[in-house]
């Protein structure tokens, strides 16, 4: 009888044991390699061109989305839809990367401070710049967390008939 | 820009580390944006106009 309680007794350390490891790795994975509840963030900026009477009309659809566990504190600060404009100065000698002009910022969501689990925020903005032949422009969408970490998609679309390289602004 | 109806679109989930400076610079362009286009605003609605004649600078 008491071998038998000591076999049932080392059988129950085993399994805990066991049990205690795994559970603990598939909490590590879960949780710490998975970045289950770390702040992650999936950011979207949409952009249209469209030319109107001497204005060209950019839309910018703004897009967050929560893909965390764990609610997102959004700063209002930085969180903003930025826009550039490159224009062609010259025939470059060398290939270069191209100067951003900025032609504006404007914030985005407004005083909304939470963003919950898997929640989408979206604002569509509507821009109006003046037609001035730039060859590129650029859409860039920040968002900022109150820990200071922040998100961002920019999105360039070139002029296709901009190939002419005159200063055309 | 002679463009018709262009369509461009990006999506990120990667998160940066904090920078202070960056967010503060932002913030000043957007202040900066909504003062600028206040200021047209009130040009367009001929408010610029009366306070530019209040301040003596506008006959």
């Amino acid at each position: 009888m008491q071998i038998a309680v000591s076999i049932a007794d080392v059988v129950y350390h085993v399994v805990a044991a066991v049990a205690l490891i795994v559970g603990g790795g598939w909490a590590y994975f879960k949780f710490i390699k998975g970045r289950t509840l770390k702040e992650r963030l999936r950011v979207t900026v949409d952009g249209g061109l469209e030319p109107s009477s001497g204005l060209l009309r950019v839309t910018a659809s703004c897009e967050a989305e929560n893909i965390s566990l764990r609610e997102l504190q959004i700063a209002p600060e930085g969180t903003a839809v930025r826009l550039f404009v490159h224009t062609l100065a010259e025939n470059p000698s060398e290939a270069r990367e191209a100067a951003w002009e900025l032609m504006g910022a404007w914030s985005v969501f407004g005083d909304r401070e939470v963003l919950e689990p898997g929640e989408v925020l979206q604002e569509p903005k509507l821009l109006e710049v003046p037609e001035g032949g730039f060859a590129a422009m650029m859409l860039e969408f920040t968002v900022y967390s109150r820990s200071g970490s922040y998100w961002q998609a920019a999105s360039v679309v070139t002029n296709r008939q901009a190939g002419d390289n005159q200063l055309r602004r | 820009m002679s463009t018709q109806n262009i369509r461009f679109r990006a999506t990120s989930t990667k998160a940066h580390p904090p920078d202070k400076a960056r967010q503060e610079e932002i913030e000043r362009q957007v202040q900066e944006t909504a003062r600028r286009q206040g200021s047209q605003k009130r040009e367009r609605s001929g408010e610029g106009a009366v306070e530019r004649r209040k301040n003596g600078s506008e006959d």
